[in-house]
């Protein structure tokens, strides 16, 4: 034990007790950094999500009251009028400004509480009960609105230029395999959507935070629920890549889960800020092959808070043990892993720490400070995701050429996302395991990216046929 | 991490060399083999932290020759006049680095 006796003879100082030095240490980020963090009205993040359907609350939360949301620092209000359709306008009444929130939704739109405005879902508005017949209101006015729709229990609105409107990217995985129920749900952070968003592409914390790191002496039943158990714990044989012409990237993940098996995980970020996660159930280790479990998007509130919006999964595929609890799916509630909500007490967030603690504490305020981290190789995910979504920001990028092919065809989209277990017999020698681990992962990604140009409804057979041919077929597992 | 990944989805690794303008020296750089690895080898100690063009610990300035940035950290202006030497390639058969 280090008592003040051994401070006597001096502190070394090569390469340790280096506080001092660094007490005057910045909390202010590069302007690189800041391209990809801000996202206030007129900045070029703002103005490239803006470009994308983005889901901005959840069905549920539309009732006969409207709701107010806050999105790309903008307020608004959402509400399902009572003919079923689904408005977003600015939350301020064009009139005197009163808070829409307080509206009543009406059949056709909604009616600001003060003087009785009628709007419109596409912000027409369509009474002004104090003014005379015939006054010119209605030709010069409109409440600014956004394209809005619901899906499987989101709402999406497009919130960009009217002559830019993109297709709404239908992915394979919202309607495959036959049976797939998605269901909607919110995860709201205190931190900028950056690095919740990176925290996909940054793979080897599953291993590390979601593998029984806790304090001793922990509630079993609560530090099981905070780790993935199964093959997670096995430190993977990671790498990461561009897809897409650069629209998005993917890692692929290699563990060893027998002497004879190797567990290929794959999951893909679309830019700027969606992404896919394979399964979230022990079982993916043990599967043949298996897609999608979760869908999300990484919504900015404001710079210091953010949403993610996404879609859980539910098929005999990704889980066939049926863990998923699609009833703790919904708002600002998730059924996998604990510690991915605010909703915990200070003293559990210290004993039993999740993603939302590792997460949201990155940084100052909110918002982590890149010029203040000391990236390893581990890291490489991470860096590239920036780079690359600060090349397609500043429209470096081509044209996607999986969307073009999809839109042509009229097909469903394919992910590379997908757990596959494949046979590759152990080498007795570490290095050269981990090296025949990545070659395989490597065809395996082949294999998923040669599928995109297969027909969706013969995109499994397709990849089924493919593994087959690597490894012979999968045989039985020893234990 | 077991290969080097690149920000392009294919790479070839070609053969080039690397000439330390302080004191000629020329040396080459074979596809398995950084520059930082072949300039260690020679005995020249270079400061590295992260080796994979992430932290830029080991940003050079180059003097001449067409580098082939790997990095992830070096914004278009660096990109004129410094490399990455942990991670970076050239697709000229000399680069010259300012060393």
């Amino acid at each position: 034990m280090v008592s003040e006796l051994d401070f006597r003879k001096g502190i070394r100082t090569d390469g340790a007790y280096r506080g001092y030095d660094q007490r005057l240490g910045t909390t202010e980020n590069r302007s690189e950094a800041l391209e990809l963090l801000l996202t206030g009205p007129g900045s070029p993040m703002n103005e490239y999500m803006r470009r994308y359907w983005q889901p901005v609350c959840l069905s549920e939360q539309l009732t006969d009251v409207p709701k107010a949301i806050r999105i790309l620092h903008e307020d608004l209000v959402a509400f399902r009028d009572r003919s079923g359709d689904v408005g977003v306008l600015q939350r301020r009444c064009s009139h005197r400004g009163s808070s829409l929130e307080f509206g009543i939704v009406a059949e056709h739109g909604i009616r600001c509480c003060y003087h009785g405005w009628l709007y419109d879902v596409d912000g027409t508005i369509l009474e002004t009960p104090c003014e005379a017949a015939g006054n010119r209101l209605q030709q010069t006015i409109c409440q600014p609105a956004y394209p809005a729709f619901e899906r499987d229990g989101l709402v999406f609105a497009y919130m960009g230029p009217p002559e830019a409107v993109p297709p709404f990217d239908l992915l394979d995985d919202y309607v495959l395999p036959e049976g797939t129920r998605l269901r909607a749900f919110s995860n709201e952070f205190a931190c900028n959507w950056l690095q919740v968003y990176e925290n996909l592409i940054d793979h080897y914390h599953t291993a590390i935070l979601h593998n029984n790191m806790t304090v001793e002496g922990v509630d079993a039943a609560l530090a099981a629920g905070a780790s993935f158990g199964g093959g997670w714990g096995e430190l993977p044989v990671i790498n990461w890549q561009p897809v897409h012409n650069g629209h998005g990237m993917i890692f692929t993940a290699g563990r060893r889960v027998s002497d004879t098996k190797v567990w290929i995980r794959i999951s893909e970020m679309g830019f700027p800020n969606f992404c896919t996660n394979a399964a979230l159930a022990p079982s993916a280790a043990r599967q043949r092959h298996s897609n999608v479990a979760m869908t999300r998007w990484q919504v900015p509130v404001d710079d210091t808070n953010s949403i993610a919006f996404g879609w859980r999964h539910f098929n005999d595929e990704v889980d066939p043990d049926h863990i998923g609890r699609e009833e703790d799916c919904g708002v600002d509630k998730i059924d996998f892993l604990i510690g991915q909500t605010r909703h915990r007490s200070y003293d559990e967030q210290q004993r039993i720490p999740g993603d939302y603690e590792a997460i949201t504490s990155q940084g100052a305020g909110g918002v982590a400070i890149h010029r203040l981290e000391h990236p390893g190789r581990s890291d490489v995910g991470v860096y590239m995701c920036r780079s690359l979504l600060r090349d397609a920001l500043r429209g470096k990028t081509g044209p996607d050429p999986t969307r073009i092919l999809s839109e042509a065809g009229g097909d469903t989209l394919a992910r590379c996302t997908s757990d596959t277990v494949v046979e590759v017999p152990k080498l007795a020698d570490r290095d050269a395991d981990r090296a025949l681990i990545q070659e395989r992962a490597d065809q395996v990604l082949a294999v998923m990216k040669e599928a995109e140009h297969v027909p969706s409804l013969e995109r499994r057979k397709h990849v089924l046929y493919r593994l087959d041919e690597i490894d012979g077929g999968l045989g039985p597992f020893e234990d | 991490m077991d290969s080097a990944p690149s920000k392009t989805e294919t790479v070839a690794a070609v053969d080039f060399s690397v000439r330390l303008a302080r004191s000629g020296l020329l040396l080459p750089v074979p596809p398995d083999r950084s520059i930082v690895e072949v300039l260690r080898e020679a005995g020249i100690d270079v400061a590295t932290s992260c080796e994979a063009g992430l932290c830029a610990t080991c940003k050079t300035r180059y003097l001449d020759g067409t580098p082939e940035h790997q990095d992830f950290i070096l914004n278009d202006e660096e990109r004129k006049s410094f490399v990455t030497i942990c991670c970076a390639r050239a697709t000229s058969d000399v680069l010259v680095l300012d060393l």
